[in-house]
């Protein structure tokens, strides 16, 4: 994505200000395209997960975290949507908590649910990327960033 | 009409001897009790088309079941690994009526055992090819 803004020229010290002041907010709106993201993925999934005893339903999580693995001044966000949070509950048919058998239910196309489906994760993770909204979010995050002063 | 797409795939693996054919050893959207040991594909979604063209991005999940996990495994990886050199090439002759483009979405894995102590190893694909 190439993006492009204009800042007033006037001393080093404002013009370096200035840019500073628009990467944090493209930063800022970036961290809350990420979160609309995943709270639309967890939505939609959160639908579609198979509802036997609500376990893994329940479980279901998701966060935004920077990615501080290489630079603590990087502003690059990792946003997650998974199962086998909030405690990671326990199944009471089986026993076993929802992280342990999160991924088989996702992965077994075997298996005909009464109510929800495999691929619960996945399949709404790509219609939302393929529909073209997730890049338009981005997009309208960095714009809102730009224009803001 | 041209061939399902998993029929295609089945043949695909059969020509590469990775597989002896439909219904006895592989089979398409259907797990059998017996044999064992079995190779089971299933399409699992599709993409919107667009009008000018007709092809489309599928989603395929190959699963291998077996008694035992060591054969299970590698059976995955022999499978893997034969898409994955044509996932280099950019492009996948299933048959002589078949092309696609395939994109391994990740390596093959543990899905489950089932109540049988059978051991069900698997991976994830996506093949861009026609509607049919």
């Amino acid at each position: 994505m190439k993006v492009t803004f204009g800042v007033k020229p006037g001393s080093l010290e404002d013009t370096l200000s200035g840019i500073a002041g628009i990467m944090t907010n493209v930063n800022n709106g970036v961290k809350w395209a990420t979160e609309v993201a995943c709270a639309t993925i967890y939505e939609a999934s959160v639908d579609q997960v198979p509802k036997d005893t609500y376990t893994l339903a329940e479980s279901a999580f998701w966060k935004v975290e920077r990615r501080t693995e290489l630079s603590s001044k990087s502003y690059r966000y990792r946003g997650i949507v998974g199962y086998g949070g909030n405690g990671d509950p326990i199944n009471p048919k089986n026993g076993k908590h929802a992280s342990q058998y999160a991924a088989e239910v996702h992965e077994d196309l075997s298996i005909h649910h009464r109510n929800g489906k495999a691929k619960f994760l996945e399949d709404p993770l790509r219609e939302f990327a393929e529909s073209g909204e997730l890049y338009k979010l981005y997009l309208s995050a960095v714009k809102r960033g730009l224009n803001r002063r | 009409m041209p061939n399902p797409l998993l029929l295609d795939i089945v043949e695909y693996l059969a020509d590469n001897n990775v597989a002896i054919g439909d219904g006895i050893d592989c089979f398409r959207d259907y797990s059998p009790e017996d044999p064992d040991n079995v190779i089971v594909l299933y399409e699992y979604r599709g993409s919107a088309s667009v009008s000018f063209d007709d092809t489309t991005q599928r989603a395929v999940q190959v699963t291998v079941r077996s008694s035992d996990p060591d054969y299970a495994r590698d059976k995955a990886i022999e499978i893997f690994n034969l898409f994955k050199v044509k996932e280099c090439a950019k492009r996948v002759d299933f048959t002589a009526d078949r092309w696609g483009q395939v994109t391994l979405r990740n390596t093959p894995f543990k899905i489950k055992v089932d109540e049988n102590d059978r051991f069900i190893y698997g991976f994830n694909m996506g093949i861009l090819t026609t509607i049919y």
